[in-house]
């Protein structure tokens, strides 16, 4: 059985809220249709972009045909099981990071599970908020940043609040122009181009075009511009974020 | 690969430390959080394991001032507080782990190596380098399918190494990673493992090359 048959589309987007959306694409896989109808809606509304499939084969077709940030994993599937689907995914080459999530609850399952290359365990029953939180910091580590939050001179990102401060006030963005304005900070001094931003962006539903990339970014230099952030255009390429200098001391 | 235990319970920390060093860790231990600041400045560790309930400045607090300094060290909590608001805001504050006593030592070992494993960016528990296989759980290592006998100090250079293919790597890093602070390993030491590791490594192809009067480099493989 796959959630195509229990509900008329398997993916989940975010509705946009101001300030908000790291386009984070996440995958659970979980048979259990109301846990996993329960766990797309609650990481929805943190943002992500959440995809689910109900058996490993099914995800693991997902996995080689779409970029995904993070996997959350059962282990009983029918099928191949989630330690299966783990095995293979890590023989495969793939890194995205792994939370297995799964009513197994035996120390051995949980080192099995962490030593066939799982990010992350967590038994059933769990808190949502707790697992929101290790999904977080999940994304934070896979995407190579390590605090909640980012500093680029009079600029905050504060990734888990979701919230952003320039010279101590806080900055309003919608969700798009944080999208962009995150792509751009994780390569600070390196060219980004348009389609390397259109791919870290979109979720798989949308379309975007260069052109919405150009507005995003001219109203993020709108905005930041004012404090000293420069984003260059990097002609017939992209666009690239400027170190930040300190015009004077003190 | 070294890890710094922030714990001020004695007994449990010299526990988990002689558990990690049997698997080949180098660990440093300190009971206080000012230490553990101090101690991430002037070296360079691969995981801090932290306790919250600390004497003066707690768990919370030592995690919020390293990641402030953008120390970018993965960090394991370590703690009798089990409430799912103390788990979320630990992860929160920029912990990677969070595991409450009591634990089961397997278990947290196998969450220190998965750790260790995203913060070095490898994709899965085996590190492949042309025809040089690292099992890092069983730490089992084979060359060309063949088992190959390290040392537990040749293993932890060669870590390091691997770690950082096609750049160099300086004696005194190495060092670092692989001895703690009771240990007293001169360069020339680091310089036998490395030419122990050339015997082993070098009839298969896989070349330590010496960047002199600095350090190391393990060169790209390629195939021939």
């Amino acid at each position: 059985m796959t959630f195509a048959q229990a509900q008329p589309t398997n993916q989940a987007s975010a509705a946009p809220r101001a300030g908000a959306m790291p386009a984070v694409r996440l995958l659970i896989v979980e048979d259990d249709t109301s846990l996993a109808t329960g766990l797309m809606r609650a990481l929805a509304n943190e943002g992500y972009d959440v995809t689910a499939a109900g058996n490993g084969e099914e995800a693991l077709e997902r996995i080689r045909s779409e970029p995904y940030d993070l996997l959350v994993l059962d282990i009983g599937l029918p099928g191949i099981d989630g330690f299966e689907v783990l095995r293979r995914l890590r023989a495969g080459g793939y890194a995205l990071p792994v939370l297995i999530l799964t009513a197994r609850d035996a120390v051995d399952d949980r080192v099995r599970g962490l030593d066939l290359g799982a990010d992350d365990y967590m038994p059933k029953p769990f808190a949502l908020p707790e697992l929101a939180a290790r999904v977080r910091a999940l994304g934070r580590r896979g995407r190579g940043q390590v605090g909640p939050r980012i500093v680029h001179g009079p600029l905050v990102l504060d990734t888990a609040a979701r919230r952003a401060w320039l010279n101590g006030e806080p900055l309003e963005m919608a969700a798009r122009e944080w999208s962009v304005l995150q792509v751009l900070l994780e390569r600070v001094e390196r060219t980004v181009s348009k389609e390397a931003i259109i791919e870290a962006v979109a979720g798989l539903s949308d379309d975007l075009s260069l052109n919405a990339i150009e507005v995003y970014v001219s109203r993020l230099r709108a905005k930041l511009e004012p404090a000293g952030i420069r984003i260059r255009t990097v002609r017939g390429f992209g666009y690239m974020l400027l170190e930040h200098h300190q015009r004077s001391a003190g | 690969m070294r890890i710094m235990i922030v714990e001020d319970d004695a007994a449990l920390a010299r526990g988990v430390a002689r558990i990690l060093e049997s698997e080949g860790y180098a660990v440093d231990v300190v009971a206080r959080g000012e230490q553990a600041i101090l101690a991430a400045e002037q070296e360079r560790f691969d995981l801090v394991m932290l306790d919250v309930g600390l004497p003066g400045m707690d768990g919370f607090e030592v995690l919020r001032r390293l990641r402030a300094q953008a120390e970018r060290v993965p960090v394991l909590l370590l703690t009798a507080r089990d409430e799912i608001d103390d788990r979320v805001h630990g992860l929160d504050l920029g912990a990677d782990d969070y595991v409450a006593k009591p634990f089961a030592m397997s278990e947290l070992a196998a969450r220190v190596r998965a750790l260790i494993r995203r913060s070095q960016a490898q994709a899965g528990p085996k590190v492949v380098h042309g025809p040089l296989l690292l099992d890092t759980v069983a730490r089992r290592a084979f060359l060309n399918g063949e088992p190959l006998e390290l040392a537990g100090r040749e293993w932890a250079v060669l870590e390091v190494l691997l770690a950082k293919v096609e750049r160099v790597v300086s004696k005194e890093v190495i060092i670092q990673a692989v001895a703690n602070w009771g240990e007293e390993l001169s360069l020339n030491a680091i310089e036998v493992y490395v030419s122990r590791l050339r015997a082993k490594l070098e009839p298969a192809g896989i070349r330590i090359r010496t960047v002199r009067g600095f350090g190391y480099m393990l060169e790209e493989h390629k195939a021939v």
